[in-house]
């Protein structure tokens, strides 16, 4: 009973009255900014310093871009056609994708229904450029990779662990000698039937 | 049975099923803290929800009651060390049942009762409904202009001139693509 008496004391502290948006904690914010699109999220940091502060903090926590996903929606509802004029646009774009995710790892190439994406070596100078600290890079249709796309995707991302091919043949590549249990431990979470480890980095 | 108070004055009491009032995480902790004391003769405050919302909450955790409790992800201590390839930038996708659709107080002049529904939820720890009215907000937000959103947001522009048009220009590349 008393208990119930201190829980009622506290009760009238807050009596009814409106709420708006801007009342209500960070966490409910956050929420919201999470769950809206990437070209909104833009709109919401042009709203004022709080959004903008609690907008960062969602893009910061972004580990992996797709590309031409990513990049497509932040072109504002406009669809990427053609996997080239992705990459013509690529770097200017990525380089406002890469201000906005410090902690990106990973970049996944995805092909959309029509697109069939195979992976270009002048596309590696400018993902050296962007300063990536690339831990990994997911190509999600490739039909066959050689040892020199390997070894300059290599050194455009110095810190490069492991090259993954989603289809049609799933493929898991050790770009580094030392990157073992890495590899293993990325096999562990990967999708049943993408088992195969790939020894060397030729093929 | 559990009654709950809302914190007008007088507070309004419901009364709602155990099951129910447990899938507020905040109530769920205290009545297992309280194991022993008689939790159905103790009318609990809610200090900061009051009437009409308490009553939206009661109703949507006695239509919830049965649903089979959500999967929660295992939280990552240390990120730099997540190695995995599920991406944090985002919630996990959330749609929004009818019957949720219909419940939720979406008409623009019950746009205040929506945000006391989220400030309660989020107060009570229900997370599916937080998830269901955030990502309506959210879904509402889309596709609007700036001063749209700050107009529903009833969010000042404390950006100087200066910071605005510096801010335009750092992400006008969106728009020019």
């Amino acid at each position: 009973q008393m208990l119930g008496n201190i829980l009622l004391s506290a009760a009238f502290r807050t009596q009814d009255r409106s709420i708006e948006l801007s009342d209500l904690p960070d966490e409910i914010l956050l929420k919201i900014c999470a769950y809206t699109p990437f070209p909104d999220r833009l709109s919401l940091e042009e709203v004022n310093y709080r959004f903008n502060t609690l907008t960062l903090s969602v893009w910061r926590k972004k580990k992996i871009i797709t590309v031409p996903d990513d990049l497509g929606s932040l072109r504002r509802g406009a669809f990427i056609p053609t996997w080239s004029s992705c990459l013509e646009k690529f770097d200017k774009s990525m380089q406002i994708l890469v201000n906005h995710c410090p902690l990106v790892q990973a970049l996944h190439f995805a092909s959309h229904r029509h697109l069939q994406v195979f992976i270009q070596s002048a596309l590696f100078p400018q993902i050296q450029q962007l300063n990536l600290q690339l831990k990994e890079v997911v190509i999600s249709h490739l039909y066959c990779i050689d040892q020199h796309a390997v070894t300059a995707l290599a050194e455009a991302c110095p810190l490069l662990q492991t090259l993954v091919i989603e289809e049609p043949y799933p493929l898991l590549y050790r770009i580094r000698p030392d990157s073992m249990q890495v590899c293993q431990q990325r096999i562990s979470n990967l999708e049943p039937g993408l088992g195969q480890l790939q020894e060397e980095n030729s093929r | 049975m559990i009654q709950l108070c809302s914190n007008d004055d007088p507070p309004v009491s419901f009364t709602v099923p155990r099951k129910a009032v447990e899938l507020s995480k905040t109530i769920k902790t205290m009545l297992e803290d309280l194991e022993g004391f008689d939790m159905e003769q103790t009318p609990i405050p809610l200090p900061n929800v009051d009437a009409p919302t308490l009553e939206l909450i009661v109703k949507w955790v006695e239509q919830h009651q049965d649903d089979p409790p959500p999967v929660e992800k295992p939280r990552v201590e240390d990120d730099d060390s997540d190695d995995s390839d599920a991406d944090d930038d985002q919630e996990p996708e959330v749609v929004i049942p009818e019957w949720d659709k219909k419940f939720l107080p979406t008409d623009d002049e019950q746009k205040n009762q929506l945000f006391k529904l989220l400030n309660a939820a989020n107060y009570l720890e229900i997370k599916p409904l937080l998830d269901i009215g955030c990502k309506y907000v959210a879904d509402k937000i889309s596709g609007q202009t700036v001063e749209w959103v700050r107009d529903y947001l009833n969010m000042e522009n404390d950006y100087t001139p200066e910071e605005e048009a510096k801010l335009k220009e750092e992400i006008a590349w969106a728009e020019g693509l």
